[in-house]
């Protein structure tokens, strides 16, 4: 067994539970992870539920599946959902079956959203990933003129979203040498956002956390809007 | 049938209509009225005593009893009627008094080798041997009675002294005007009537009933002798050509090629597609057996911009007559420029997200999108400084009409207002545009459509489906297949050959649907369908029908970007970019511009008058008939001629101006309007000017056309060679200089005929009842 499977649940059957969209965690293959076996699983499934209540509240046309949703790269129904969103990708080490799905899943059309990974280490091990996967293709600085921060809402500053230890007790918002927050993303040969990387950021946890009455509501507000920008934005460009 | 006529009542029909029957003894009427009366009182009394005898007659001899005086009346009458001398009287010509002009097509397709009659077996052959003057020819009779003057015709009729004038070798023949133009020739003489030696063959573009009605209304019968056979023995001719005037750059285009044949049926010939000097298509034709024409659609690729000559051309066959007629050109304008379509959809999904996908590398397509994410939230997308911005769905027409396509995405009927739903009908009805609807659960009867002006919009029947039935269901494992329609119809073209398209449809990832679409409108067309577990029917995926100048288009599916996000299809894959770049192509095809300008044909032979009609609208797609319009031509020598266009009357915003095309090659029109000292906008065309050998097309001898000019002008079809009947017509002519001529018909051979079987049929009844 896989280090992800003991935490996957069935993932949903598209016909029998038919959504427009589906917010899907990619369980990728990593290196062990203080001693927990799948990284990508940090803040699952409660971050992803919390999110998918805001979201359908704020996108209320939005013919969304209400639940988590997790699925390795090689599921054979991974193309049926046009959305994956990743944390901890430190330590993530995509096994080549892995990379030749993803790298089909985002030319065919699909789109990545990362997120919650800090550091330079953890930035090599991403760049690395990615260098494997779409080696032809740049990651480049996403400008805040770009659609992405303008699709619903208006998103004028790039905020630096901490944890939750961090951000309940006031502490730097920063983790380990990531310092400043950054938006990257990677194009197609057209133009077109494949992936975007959300780095020395967590908006995961603030969508965890957006009802605890000690996490600042300014984060979680940032990052509902960023995660609003996301949907929307993947599922009209 | 008419020598039949000729023989029972001595003359032909002819005489019979033009002269006038009379009696010459009018004085013996009364005296042969009373002696009849008197002969058939007697004969009716002696029959009635005969009757009282034989008691043993039968029954059916009794009913017998009547016809014998019946028949010996009959007898007496018809004695009676040739003893009152009936006389038929006829206006004669004087002999050479009178004039004929003998009109002669000297045309290319007289040299046609189908006319057996002829020493070299051509129709110029025929013509010359009829009239080179020798004794009993058809000129030699002619002469004997009219002075003949000899015309020879193309474009137009001119007086010629003798028949070694005659070339054969012009380029079209224009009957009507020829006629006409004898006419005018011989104007002031008293014209017995116009003989035409032609085999019908007639390539003026305007029609010939104006020039029949002139020569009818000047009294001037024209006899007409035709050439040539029926029906060529071995030919293949490519008849006609129906292809768009103008298509987007990169459009598929779809044209009708109709291939008429003689001698080869059963046969497989390829039909080549040619566009300047370079094959774009072959398809192959296959001739029926049984028939005489086929209809071929062509499919090809317009990759060029610009004003394309596209050659279609069948080579020629071993034994065919006649080669000139095997090809055709068709004049196609490839536009680049972008078509505006408006996207609205009623939610973030990932059908148009893949849709806008397909298409947005397509040059020739901008798609303006707007979804709406929230309660009266929208995002639009792609709005550029030539459109015009809004939110949500359009409120005023000039918006909407802006674009010529509109898609309708998954968005509920109750969302707009009646005012929008019935601009998006007119959209379609009143301004042209074309609406495609998307499958989804807010469309269609799902979205609450039926009942609504939207409900006229879609090509499938709708029901009536309460909201409070919740989400609809979801058929799945749809797997599509082409109907009849769709298996030649350009949409559903997603490989460059048209089996292989067609072969690839069933093997594509099954799609799904929330429309239960199953029943299609009257009038309305299906190009896909699908079988589902889920509905007895085949579910209808693809349809259209019109709706007033414009037309919708259903695809009923929600999720056809499977085909693009699948793991089974290749990332080269190019069939989910195919399928919408056709679709909305299709969509936008001749949709109307504000301002159009059309020349009535592609192409005119050089000389030709060309009519140029614009149709001038504002921003709401309203004709304009206060307007000013003129347009510039560009002739092929660069030299421009402005032409003012007037307001025709007959139908609101259209403008009418002619021009006459001298030289030949491609000549560009463009024309300029303005209301008010306002542009309200340009618009441009291109026609071509060349020789088109029409008259080859349709090369055997017409004898529809010949027989026209014949009864309309009050003349006569005449079989070549029979000079006595066309002498004995033109003699009976009500023109020229006339004198009465009386010809008996007592001595009809009817009437003894008659007289044998009254007189055989009273001895044959009298046998019967014992009185002979």
């Amino acid at each position: 067994m896989r280090t992800y499977e003991r935490y996957l649940y069935r993932p949903v059957d598209p016909y029998e539970v038919q959504r427009e969209f589906y917010f899907t965690r990619l369980a990728y293959s990593g290196h062990m992870y203080r001693g927990f076996a799948g990284s990508w699983s940090i803040d699952y499934p409660k971050a992803d539920r919390q999110f998918m209540i805001g979201l359908k509240r704020l996108l209320d046309q939005l013919d969304a599946y209400d639940y988590d949703h997790a699925l390795p790269a090689t599921h054979p129904e991974l193309f049926r959902f046009p959305f994956l969103y990743s944390v901890e990708v430190g330590y993530m080490a995509l096994s080549p079956a892995e990379r030749e799905a993803l790298r089909r899943y985002l030319l065919a059309g699909g789109f990545w959203v990362i997120d919650d990974f800090w550091g330079s280490w953890e930035w090599a091990n991403l760049e690395r990933e990615l260098s494997l996967l779409l080696p032809e293709y740049p990651i480049v600085e996403l400008p805040l003129d770009h659609p992405i921060f303008h699709c619903f809402y208006d998103v004028e500053e790039i905020l630096q979203v901490p944890n939750v230890g961090q951000g309940r007790y006031g502490g730097p918002t920063w983790e380990q040498d990531g310092f400043t927050p950054h938006v990257r993303g990677i194009f197609d040969e057209q133009g077109r956002l494949m992936v975007v990387i959300n780095w020395n950021t967590d908006l995961g946890d603030a969508w965890e956390w957006a009802e605890d009455e000690w996490y600042p509501v300014r984060f979680s507000h940032y990052a509902y809007q960023m995660g609003v920008n996301f949907v929307v934005y993947a599922m009209s460009h | 049938m008419v020598g039949l006529f000729e023989f029972l009542f001595k003359y032909r029909p002819a005489l019979f209509e033009e002269g006038r029957f009379t009696f010459v003894s009018p004085g013996w009427m009364q005296v042969a009225a009373l002696l009849a009366g008197a002969l058939l009182v007697v004969a009716a009394f002696s029959y009635r005593r005969m009757g009282g005898g034989g008691a043993d007659r039968t029954a059916g001899a009794e009913r017998l009893r009547w016809l014998p005086p019946v028949f010996r009346s009959l007898v007496i009458a018809v004695i009676v009627f040739c003893l009152l001398q009936p006389t038929l009287v006829l206006s004669t010509v004087v002999p050479q008094e009178t004039f004929v002009g003998v009109v002669v097509d000297d045309s290319r397709s007289m040299a046609m080798p189908d006319e057996a009659s002829a020493a070299d077996g051509t129709r110029a052959g025929a013509v010359l041997e009829a009239l080179s003057g020798e004794p009993d020819s058809m000129l030699d009779r002619l002469a004997e009675r009219f002075q003949v003057r000899l015309l020879a015709f193309g474009r137009s009729a001119e007086r010629i002294e003798s028949t070694e004038q005659l070339r054969f070798a012009r380029a079209d023949s224009r009957i009507g005007e020829a006629l006409v133009a004898a006419r005018d020739e011989l104007a002031g003489l008293p014209l017995s009537g116009l003989v035409l030696f032609s085999d019908g063959a007639d390539s003026a573009p305007a029609e010939l009933g104006d020039a029949l009605l002139t020569l009818k209304a000047a009294g001037t019968p024209v006899y007409t002798v035709g050439l040539g056979l029926p029906r060529l023995r071995k030919d293949i001719e490519v008849s006609r050509v129906v292809a768009p005037r103008r298509v987007l750059e990169g459009s598929t285009v779809e044209v009708e090629v109709t291939l008429s044949q003689t001698g080869f049926g059963g046969r497989t010939v390829d039909l080549e597609v040619e566009d300047d000097g370079r094959i774009v298509n072959v398809e192959r034709v296959t001739f029926p057996r049984g028939g005489s024409a086929v209809t071929a659609r062509v499919m090809f690729a317009a990759n060029d911009e610009g004003a394309r000559e596209f050659r279609f051309q069948v080579a020629g066959q071993p034994g065919e007559e006649l080669l000139l007629n095997n090809e055709r050109t068709a004049l196609v304008e490839v536009l680049k420029r972008r078509e505006k379509i408006f996207f609205f959809e009623g939610e973030p999904r990932d059908e148009s997200k893949f849709l806008r996908r397909a298409v947005s590398q397509d040059e020739n397509l901008h798609v303006v999108s707007m979804t709406r994410q929230a309660a009266n939230k929208f995002y639009g997308m792609n709005f550029d400084e030539d459109t015009r911005r809004f939110e949500g769905f359009p409120t005023r027409r000039e918006e909407l009409f802006e674009y010529s396509g509109v898609i309708l995405g998954s968005m509920e009927a109750s969302f707009f207002t009646h005012d929008q739903m019935r601009m998006l009908v007119d959209f379609a009805a009143q301004r042209g545009g074309g609406v495609l609807l998307l499958g989804g659960r807010r469309a269609f009867s799902e979205g609450g459509f039926a009942g609504t002006p939207l409900a006229e919009l879609s090509p499938v029947v709708l029901y009536d489906r309460p909201s409070e039935q919740g989400r609809p269901e979801l058929l799945t494992d749809l797997r599509l297949e082409l109907t009849p329609q769709g298996r030649a119809h350009p949409a559903t073209l997603l490989r460059d050959e048209r089996e292989e398209a067609n072969e690839l449809w069933p093997t594509l990832p099954p799609l799904s649907a929330y429309q239960r679409a199953t029943e299609l409108k009257a009038g309305a067309t299906a190009l896909l369908q699908a079988e589902s577990p889920m509905v007895s029917d085949p579910m209808i995926v693809l349809a259209h029908h019109r709706i007033g100048r414009g037309r919708a288009i259903a695809f009923t599916p929600h999720d056809s970007w499977h085909w693009q996000m699948s793991a089974d299809i290749p990332l080269e894959d190019q069939t989910h970019e195919r399928l919408w770049r056709q679709m909305l192509r299709w969509l936008v095809s001749y949709v109307p511009d504000r301002i159009e300008i059309e020349a009535d044909h592609d192409r005119f032979e050089p000389g030709s008058i060309v009519t140029l009609r614009a149709t001038v609208r504002d921003e709401a797609f309203q004709e304009v008939n206060r307007a000013q319009v003129v347009a510039a031509i560009e002739q092929p020598s660069g030299e421009e001629v402005e032409v003012p266009l007037d307001w025709s009357v007959e139908r609101d915003g259209e403008f009418v101006g002619t021009f006459t095309a001298g030289e030949s090659g491609l000549y560009r029109v463009e024309v300029d309007a303005r209301a008010e000292g306002q542009l309200l906008g340009v618009a441009t065309s291109r026609f071509a000017v060349d020789e088109l050998n029409e008259e080859l097309f349709g090369a055997a001898r017409r004898d529809s056309v010949l027989k026209r000019i014949a009864s309309e002008t009050g003349g006569r079809q005449v079989e070549l060679g029979r000079a006595d009947r066309l002498v004995e017509d033109l003699s009976v002519s009500r023109e020229g200089t006339l004198v009465r001529e009386a010809r008996d018909l007592w001595d009809m051979p009817i009437l003894f005929l008659v007289l044998v079987a009254l007189l055989g049929g009273e001895w044959a009844v009298r046998r019967r009842l014992g009185m002979a």
